[in-house]
């Protein structure tokens, strides 16, 4: 008779936990920014306390491993439900059908959009869907080590400061006095030796820094950037404009000898170790970076706006979204999510940690005040950079071209490339990709 | 054919069991992807929509792909660089290591090691030791009033730096090898070479050379299959650059497949690489193979 009972008992839990486990669903969230763990673990605890019947378990790949394990989870049919998308990615995913596609339930839930700004909504919609709302933003400014300008008694860079591709201007100045060799003279003094630099003015230009590098400068020079328009089919880095800069790019390596070649960077640790390390006085940074800079404590540091080019100033304006794979089971869920992570409690609940600028204008200040009376002093010019932004570059082939031009500009500021020569090979080889 | 002796089946009924956990391995691990690939060879496949069935075209895509005949040229180019030097070396280290000198142990230690670490993390490291700027390397380079040297930063540099480093890493598994082979030499043999009057040179090289033959060649094809299919070096210190200065077979492979989506096209690269390597290792045993002696095994 007891044992009966026992067994009675038992098979109840049994079926109550099972039930109790079917109705509960869990969905894997998989993000590359170790600086946004914190601040969205806590804003997805609040959404599991609201939403009991689901399980969110994050996934944390960085960045380098991050698309190749999106898209070896694609060929497996295993992928998060929801997760990370980068412009820069998104074109190649979508186009191949990877991604859910939110417009109709959008309509259904009767979402308000106007919140968001609408540079940052277009950039997740291909071919009239909707594939992304939108998370964050960023621009880029310069990071500098105030420590490094009160050495070399150089003024800290003023948010008018000017640029030029013929001899650099104001920026190239500072930088140069900013380049010091190993008996501590700077990159004006007629004996400095620009084989035994330790330590130069500007660090992390890369042909692979495009979003926070050179294209940034085509744009303040009036280029258009690299592709006619978004999915275009016509390169133009051909433009007068884009070769100045190309070319001003590599005079800053091999003229001025005030920023290292990229291959110093690649393999001498990240361009952000060096500037932490002091070897840098300089770095252009996305706004993203800010979190990063909190744990400097070696030195003061600020940031400052792009310096003024010929045809003003410009950033790349990016943002980020939450993408959905197509082929989720629990698409339901996964939206109650995404709509979650982009609605207004959620954003402030991240704005109030500071790491990235909130993708709903109403909330800026409330990031801003997360860097009250703490370095940097002008977080706010990040803001400004927004007010001239340019067109970032899609394609669905971009990773392969990309791939080339990055290869072929790295040569170029190697030095052993002139920057028409440069363009020329890079039309030569991506014309088939751009059909 | 006689038949089996009743011992002989009973040693084949083991031999078979001892390799019956490798060869399930290898079945799962290795036939059964061979087989995919090469099924997806003739596909188009994103890795996202279903393949494609293309026939030929990804091969005829390929044979004429500027970056594939490159990639092919480069990974030549290292296989004929790394084999015959790595392989002299290890074998000249080998040597000296079976005579009876001090700190045996600890230098065979240190050939080892390299080659336990993990390749991504060396490469790393040697990065670092590389790096014009700031590297060590040049660091020393500078301090004897010499010129820096742009390692991985220049093309005509860049590939021979990555494979010194390669041969570095796997000397000591050749140096393993070679002493395992040396070893099997009997002593007497030697001894009665030395009686007869036979130099240091001509006993290495009409004695020790050709009893350790077999050992020489299979090191030479294990070598040779290895290299071909070069890659965590290159992935973790150039990334094929500069340019496309160490944009090896398989790194290229990598980046069809899982960078730009072409997977079809990785697969039949995969192929290729697989009929090479046959090739090669055929031609290896026509050629080579005739001459190895065998007496002693």
């Amino acid at each position: 008779m007891r044992k009966s009972i026992v067994l009675l008992v038992l098979l109840a839990l049994v079926v109550a936990s099972g039930t109790a486990g079917a109705q509960k669903v869990t969905l894997r969230y998989m993000f590359w920014d170790q600086n946004q763990q914190e601040a969205y673990a806590a804003s997805i605890d609040e959404f599991m306390r609201l939403n009991p019947d689901i399980e969110v378990v994050m996934e944390l790949a960085e960045w380098n491993d991050y698309w190749t394990k999106l898209t070896t989870g694609m060929a497996a049919r295993n992928l998060p439900d929801v997760f990370w998308g980068h412009a820069a990615y998104f074109s190649a995913f979508v186009a191949r059908g990877a991604l859910l596609d939110l417009q109709p339930l959008i309509e259904r839930d009767n979402i308000d959009t106007s919140i968001y700004y609408q540079s940052l909504l277009d950039f997740w919609s291909y071919e009239g869907a909707q594939y992304g709302l939108a998370k964050d933003w960023d621009t880029i400014a310069f990071f500098y080590n105030k420590d490094l300008f009160d050495a070399a008694g150089v003024p800290y860079p003023s948010d008018d400061w000017t640029w030029n591709p013929q001899d650099g201007g104001e920026f190239v100045r500072t930088l140069q006095l900013l380049t010091l060799d190993d008996q501590g003279r700077n990159a004006l003094d007629p004996n400095f030796d620009p084989k035994k630099v330790v330590q130069y003015g500007l660090g992390d230009i890369g042909g692979a820094n495009m979003q926070a590098g050179w294209l940034n400068f085509v744009w303040m020079n009036g280029g258009t950037g690299v592709l006619d328009k978004p999915y275009g089919s016509k390169l133009v880095m051909n433009e007068p404009e884009c070769i100045e800069v190309l070319q001003f790019w590599s005079d800053l390596v091999n003229k001025y000898h005030v920023a290292p070649p990229p291959e110093a960077t690649v393999a001498g640790g990240s361009p952000w170790d060096l500037f932490t390390a002091g070897r840098f006085a300089m770095v252009p940074a996305g706004s993203w970076m800010l979190t990063a800079g909190r744990s400097i404590e070696a030195f003061s540091w600020d940031v400052v706006g792009m310096p003024w080019g010929p045809a003003g100033r410009y950033s790349a304006f990016n943002g980020l979204a939450h993408n959905i794979y197509a082929q989720t089971p629990h698409q339901e869920e996964a939206w109650r999510l995404l709509e979650w992570l982009e609605g207004y409690e959620s954003q402030k609940i991240v704005a109030e940690y500071g790491c990235v600028f909130p993708a709903i204008g109403e909330l800026v200040p409330t990031f801003l005040e997360a860097y009250a009376g703490r370095d940097p002093e002008n977080v706010a010019v990040y803001n400004d950079m927004a007010e001239n932004t340019g067109t970032w570059p899609m394609h669905v082939n971009w990773n392969e071209i990309f791939d080339i031009i990055q290869r072929e500009l790295d040569m170029m500021l190697q030095g052993f490339v002139d920057a028409e020569t440069t363009v020329a090979n890079i039309e030569m080889q991506v014309g088939h990709l751009l059909q | 054919m006689a038949r089996m002796s009743q011992k002989r089946k009973r040693e084949a009924i083991a031999g078979y069991l001892f390799i019956t956990p490798n060869l399930f391995g290898f079945l799962v691990f290795q036939l059964i992807p061979i087989a995919v690939a090469i099924v997806l060879g003739f596909t188009e496949w994103d890795l996202i929509n279903e393949p494609i069935w293309v026939g030929f075209s990804n091969y005829r895509n390929l044979l004429k792909d500027p970056v594939f005949q490159l990639s092919v040229r480069k990974t030549l180019y290292f296989v004929l660089v790394n084999v015959p030097v790595q392989s002299a070396l290890a074998l000249l280290i080998a040597i000296l290591l079976n005579r009876s000198i001090r700190f045996k142990n600890l230098i065979r230690t240190l050939f080892i090691v390299p080659w336990v670490s993990m390749a991504v993390a060396v490469g790393l490291t040697w990065t670092w030791i590389y790096n014009s700027q700031f590297g060590l390397l040049n660091e020393i380079l500078v301090k004897v009033g010499l010129d820096k040297i742009p390692w991985l930063a220049h093309p005509d540099w860049a590939m021979i730096s990555v494979i010194v480093v390669n041969i570095w890493q796997f000397l000591g598994f050749h140096i393993i090898i070679f002493l395992a082979g040396l070893q099997m030499i009997p002593r007497e043999v030697e001894e009665a070479a030395i009686v007869d009057g036979a130099s240091t040179l001509t006993r290495c090289f009409r004695i020790t050379l050709p009893l350790i033959s077999p050992v020489l060649f299979y090191d030479l094809i294990v070598n040779v299959i290895g290299t071909f299919q070069i890659f965590d070096l290159p992935y973790a210190m150039t990334g094929g650059g500069p340019g496309q200065a160490t944009r090896v077979y398989n790194l290229y492979l990598y980046q069809k497949g899982f960078q730009f989506l072409r997977m079809g096209e990785a697969s039949a690269m995969a192929v290729m690489l697989f009929i090479i390597i046959g090739i090669t290792t055929a031609f290896f045993f026509r050629v080579v193979g005739r001459r190895v002696n065998y007496d002693l095994t």
